[in-house]
């Protein structure tokens, strides 16, 4: 049965081309997952309406109160005061409903229809679109929204397809961003003075705890997830490290680099070590798994009682200005209150 | 016969080798006198808390490991005469990966004890899957049978893996890592839970040698030997279960040790399978103990799981086998 590869060379070529096309594969499998749901076929059509009616949408009226706002791309046109909002990630619900104003559909984190995170009040009746990373378009459009709010970095890929369905606003990404995020969703919603307040009055929280922790001379604080495979410890480029910056919360000097997280294993536990270690993750039984290790034992913080489980729903994935608060509310519970 | 003994001997000391490299090497530099220190000698330092507590659970395991998967790895090839078998093909690593997969989605756990457990139970299922699928209508476990009976379920497992894996993110998160193959972070006592099939496999695996060679010659001839085919085949079944059933617990679905180990074995130690197989076994260790050493490497100050290590290596050895040998075996 086998013979018969190698009896032509042909076959042996065949053989390479199949190898070949496999490390092809798994070369793609590599890129961002992204929802490209039929895009090829969709974007001539979204090109066609571009060029009847100048890239609005066309399932909305046209309004004669519209403005003009800049999001990612360049200059969106959208209603005054749009009514019927769409949102396609966590940090445009946490911030809209901050805001005031409840959006009419959003997103699950993880799996569609998961409840939304518990921290945000106010959030029955917004109709569940499935998850973040692969929102249901058809639901969308059923539910004939005036506006839709998401993200370039995570919806990009069907951009032209929710044009089609109304005017979308993308903020660039989500995290470290989250200020530029809330000054935008407050002005998709005509409501910028609101935002620039929201902004306001978590300076002045940060500021108030920079204050406290420059007093007790400065308190080194690990921030850690443990997951399945391996442990990531969060640096300052994150949505929770831009937080601790502004609060003046400092970082073990094997912590302070920039960048967004960076991975390490067991052996290197030691670089966990801090006067407070914070940690979050949403994979169950990892930090068990993180306490068992001999190593574990031997940190300052572990000696010390400072190690505190966090939220992962506002720590890592809330994203928006009441997550923000949260995160500040449990700085100053495990700084400043605990120590 | 004296000459295999002194290779076997080599093989010993270079396994033994391995295992010493594996705990001086890392991201962490020790040096080869605190290892040895940490083990005969411990002080409670950080460099010996992580050679005790990190090192050498990994450097047992991976030996452990790599040696079942090559010992299942040379059973099958025996069994089915098909060069191109290894314990992938019998459905048993995507029996117990199924299995593992199945309870992080009900349990919503990523504990590795569970997911061990569990792939037991599934590498078990599967194994008697095979023998039931085998014995269906009338005639013998041809090797040919085996062949496609294995691959079937092998398939119809990966599929149904597959499915569970889609319909729920959580699971996919937590099961990513484990379903490449690694050997990070695991510690004896889960090993002790697998330990006892891997032993109960590698005994009955070298018992089973000699059987081998008669069942090498054909079933027929081995029938005429006075042999109870059916029997014999149906023990390197379970033995072939055991093997890569407990090594899959430990390390999830590590691919090429199993199929590529083999061919070295006979080519240093000639085809009597009572040589092979400890061949086999050794080798295997060595194997997965550079596998595992280069997985520190390849990334700076980042490890990546072994199976991705040992797929790199095994690939171009499989297409060099097709070539070359034809898969004979």
């Amino acid at each position: 049965m086998i013979e018969t590869l190698t009896t032509g060379s042909r076959k042996w070529f065949l053989l390479l081309a199949l190898a070949l096309t496999m490390v092809l594969v798994l070369a793609g499998c590599g890129g961002k997952a992204k929802v490209n749901i039929a895009e090829a076929t969709v974007t001539p059509s979204a090109e066609a309406t571009k060029g009847t009616d100048g890239g609005n949408a066309s399932g909305s009226e046209p309004s004669q109160d519209a403005r003009t706002i800049q999001d990612a791309y360049g200059e969106v046109e959208i209603p005054a005061s749009p009514s019927k909002i769409v949102v396609l990630d966590i940090g445009a619900l946490d911030n809209l409903l901050a805001l005031g104003v409840k959006p009419i559909a959003a997103p699950s984190i993880l799996a569609a229809n998961d409840p939304y995170p518990s921290y945000l009040e106010g959030t029955d009746g917004i109709q569940n679109i499935g998850t973040v990373n692969e929102p249901n378009l058809e639901a969308i459009d059923a539910l004939k929204p005036d506006l839709i709010i998401g993200n370039k970095d995570t919806h990009d890929g069907i951009r032209a397809q929710l044009q089609q369905i109304a005017p979308v606003v993308f903020v660039e990404t989500l995290g470290v961003t989250w200020k530029a995020n809330l000054k935008l969703h407050a002005e998709a919603v005509n409501k910028a003075a609101e935002g620039e307040e929201l902004l306001k009055s978590y300076q002045a929280a940060a500021d108030e705890i920079k204050g406290k922790l420059a007093d007790k001379g400065g308190v080194q604080v690990s921030l850690v997830r443990p997951r399945a495979d391996k442990i990531q410890v969060y640096l300052q480029d994150t949505f929770a490290g831009s937080i601790m910056t502004d609060a003046g919360v400092a970082r073990p000097a094997s912590q302070s680099e920039e960048g967004f997280s960076k991975d390490i294993t067991e052996e290197q536990i030691a670089e966990l070590d801090g006067d407070v270690v914070l940690w979050f993750n949403r994979e169950p039984d990892a930090f068990a798994k993180l306490e068992k290790s001999p190593l574990w034992a031997s940190l300052q913080a572990v000696q010390n009682n400072a190690v505190h489980p966090v939220e992962w729903e506002y720590w890592l994935s809330g994203l928006g200005i009441q997550a923000v608060n949260k995160v500040l509310g449990d700085l100053n519970t495990f700084l400043i209150e605990g120590q | 016969m004296r000459g295999k003994w002194v290779n076997l001997a080599v093989l010993a000391v270079l396994a033994i080798a391995a295992v010493m490299a594996s705990m001086a090497l890392g991201i962490v530099r020790i040096p080869l006198r605190s290892v040895a220190e940490g083990l005969f000698f411990f002080n409670g330092s950080q460099e010996h808390l992580i050679v005790r507590g990190v090192r050498l659970p990994r450097a047992v395991i991976a030996a452990a490991v790599g040696a079942c998967l090559a010992v299942a790895g040379c059973l099958m090839q025996g069994l089915t005469r098909n060069g191109l078998a290894g314990p992938e093909l019998f459905g048993v690593n995507y029996g117990a990966a199924l299995a593992a997969v199945i309870s992080s989605f009900i349990f919503q756990t990523s504990s590795l004890e569970v997911f061990a457990a569990s792939a037991l139970v599934g590498a078990g299922a599967a194994g008697a899957g095979l023998l039931l699928l085998g014995s269906v209508g009338s005639g013998r476990w041809t090797p040919i049978r085996l062949v496609l009976a294995g691959a079937t379920l092998n398939l119809l497992l990966a599929s149904l893996m597959q499915g569970i894996l889609i319909l729920n993110n959580q699971s996919l998160d937590t099961m990513r890592y484990w379903l490449a193959g690694a050997l990070t972070g695991r510690d004896m006592e889960l090993f002790k839970i697998a330990l006892p099939f891997m032993a109960a496999g590698l005994v009955g695996a070298f018992a089973l040698g000699g059987h081998m060679n008669v069942l090498r010659l054909g079933d027929e001839a081995a029938q005429g030997l006075g042999q109870r085919v059916k029997g014999i085949k149906a023990l390197c079944i379970i033995a072939i279960v055991l093997l890569a059933g407990g090594a899959v617990a430990i390390a999830g679905p590590i691919g090429f040790v199993g199929l590529a180990v083999p061919h070295l074995a006979r080519a240093l130690a000639g085809s009597d399978y009572r040589w092979a197989l400890p061949y086999s076994a050794l080798l295997g260790a060595l194997l997965l103990l550079a596998a595992d050493i280069g997985a520190r490497f390849v990334l700076p100050g980042q490890e990546i799981p072994v199976g991705v290590v040992t797929a790199f290596v095994g690939a171009p050895f499989l297409l060099y086998l097709v070539r070359q040998r034809g898969g004979t075996t």
